[in-house]
């Protein structure tokens, strides 16, 4: 039995008291987290920002040293050093700008116009059930197919310009982003069309203030999912159907047996996507301020 | 206590008429009799108490009345008076601030319906926010508060449109028992000093005494009006007071023995 001390200035460790007979305790003790909770987070922002750093700059070194030992085949596995020098070429030669501006351009223009376009309706069919109804089968069908198949159309219609790659984008964009917005609005809480009926919300009203707050977190995932394959499609499409732009840089080095190019185009085409997602999650944090 | 004769109630005066009243929830197969034959006038100014076991259809009652459900039988008339008043806000069972609006907003919300505009909307929101003690919390968002604070922030939101009838479900159900305590005084007050026409449903005796003018009974499951019961107490009422009576004590034993037998199957 432990004894149970009532004068709290008399209590001491109940260890002492405690005789021999299989008997164990356990402490309860502050960590180092709780001692010093201030140096602890610094001492632990440190160790993630350096992990988060040093990882990758410790794969590259990794994959350089393999590379200049001739480990790796040369052909296939240029060293970083050397796609650095083919970047610098590319960049002097202005060929690294154009293929840039050209990707982006194609994938700005359709992705806003596919995405937000689909918010809009996907705000108007979440919320009207009859709509819903009648539209929900076409779109999942629609939306299953990959957007890639349909580029072959495309160019059949519109040609080898800008209009199908932008609409190609575009396409890809606007139903992933109408299925979660339709999702989202249609798991919003009903109790808070309650509150709008019962002060006797006009529909316009119910939207802007209800509908589309509500459904806006899951709708700005569905834009950040539609940013990486707009990425994944307009490569796609300007490897067969372009004659400049990131894409065409990696194929095109493929052709003309370039390696190194082509790993300047891939890792430009991660980096895109890389700040697309920043971007958009910079985007969520201003619109909605509730979830911050 | 008698309970107050339905049938030949004076007809002036009555806010809400509920004649014969039924809903039927289709679930499934089968369906849930909600609600079974309720007749119940609500007067003017009056604060009734709708008081009953869980489940015996209260907020549906309610819903029926704020116009968010319709009955499967009977009718119910309201009166609306004054055309540039609301006729009703309802403060719901569960914590129904829009969580993407600032508390201030929250308020604001219902005034613009009302045609009112923004500038003199946050005035008036800000003065009920004041009313609730909320004033220096317009600019935080609902989720960054206590469940207490959001509740307030929801009855705030309803008594700013001033609606000449105020439906409240549970406001206060889930509070802990001392701020339910000092939120009742608050509403008593306010409700003193507004005098606009209240329903109010609770599953607590000792509320329903403390704020009601008369308490419905309602029996569990179909709901039905078991009996109305007058609560005797002078206003304005001192909540100490009032616990303190020995008719508190009274009231509250036969209101609990009624109760009783109506959870009791037969
Ligand atoms: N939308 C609905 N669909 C089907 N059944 C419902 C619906 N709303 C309520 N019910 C049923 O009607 C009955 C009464 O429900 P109600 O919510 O009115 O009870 P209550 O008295 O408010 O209960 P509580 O005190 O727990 O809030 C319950 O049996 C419930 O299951
Ligand atoms: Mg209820």
């Amino acid at each position: 039995m432990i004894p149970v001390t009532r004068d709290s200035g008399a209590a001491t460790a109940p260890r002492a008291d405690s005789a021999a007979g299989g008997t164990t305790w356990r402490s309860i003790t502050p960590g180092s987290a709780e001692l010093d909770p201030r140096g602890y987070a610094r001492r632990r922002r440190l160790l993630e920002r350096g992990l988060a750093i040093l990882v990758p700059v410790g794969l590259i070194g990794l994959w350089q040293l393999l590379a200049s030992s001739g480990a790796l085949e040369g052909n296939y596995f240029p060293a970083p050093s050397t796609i650095g020098s083919a970047w610098a070429e590319l960049v002097e030669s202005g060929v690294y700008q154009d293929s840039v501006v050209a990707s982006m351009r194609r994938i700005v223009i359709g992705y806003l116009t596919g995405g937000l376009s689909a918010i809009v309706l996907g705000l108007v069919i979440g919320s009207v059930r009859l709509l819903r109804v009648a539209l929900e089968p076409m779109i999942s069908a629609l939306y299953t197919i990959p957007k890639l198949a349909i580029l072959p159309l495309l160019l059949l219609i519109f040609g080898l310009g800008e209009t199908s790659k932008v609409l190609l984008v575009a396409l890809t964009c606007f139903f992933v982003v109408l299925i979660n917005t339709i999702d989202a609005v249609v798991s919003v809480s009903p109790r808070y069309g309650d509150v709008g009926r019962s002060c006797g919300a006009s529909r316009w009203a119910t939207l802007w203030h209800i509908t589309l707050p509500a459904a806006l977190p899951q709708t700005l995932t569905g834009m950040r999912l539609a940013s990486g394959l707009a990425v994944i499609v307009i490569v796609g499409a300007e490897f067969v159907a372009a004659d400049v732009g990131l894409g065409f840089l990696v194929w095109n080095s493929w052709n003309l047996g370039v390696p190194e190019h082509m790993y300047v185009g891939i890792v430009s085409i991660s980096v895109i996507g890389v700040m697309a997602n920043m971007i958009l999650r910079g985007v969520e944090w201003l619109l909605t301020p509730w979830n911050r | 206590m008698p309970p107050l004769p339905l049938e030949g109630a004076a007809e002036a005066g009555v806010k809400i008429a509920v004649r014969a009243v039924g809903k039927v929830f289709p679930s499934g197969a089968d369906s849930v009799q909600a609600l079974a034959d309720i007749s119940l006038d609500v007067y003017d100014g009056e604060f009734l108490c709708l008081l009953g076991p869980s489940g015996c259809g209260k907020t549906t009652l309610l819903r029926v009345m704020a116009q968010l459900e319709r009955p499967s039988s009977g009718v119910i008339e309201m009166r609306h008076d004054d055309p540039s008043r609301p006729l009703s806000a309802v403060v719901f069972q569960d914590y129904s601030v829009f969580p993407w609006k600032t508390i201030r907003d929250n308020v604001i919300f219902p005034l613009l319906q009302t045609g009112m505009r923004r500038a003199r909307a946050r005035e008036v929101a800000d003065h009920w926010l004041a009313q609730l003690d909320l004033a220096g919390f317009e600019r935080a968002y609902p989720d960054t508060v206590s469940g207490g604070m959001k509740q307030r922030v929801a009855i705030a939101r309803a008594l700013a449109v001033q609606p000449e009838l105020l439906l409240m479900d549970e406001p206060l159900a889930a509070l802990d028992a001392q701020l339910r305590l000092l939120l009742q005084e608050k509403l008593l007050a306010l409700w003193q000093a507004n005098q606009n026409t209240v329903v109010f449903v609770t599953h607590s005796i000792d509320e329903a005494l403390l704020l009601g003018d008369r308490i419905a009974v309602m029996s569990a499951r179909p709901g039905r009006i078991a009996t109305v019961i007058d609560v005797p107490f002078e206003r304005p009422r001192h909540p100490d007071e009032i616990r303190a009576s020995p008719d508190f004590a009274a009231l509250r034993d036969e209101i609990w023995h009624r109760l009783r037998r109506e959870l009791q199957p037969a």
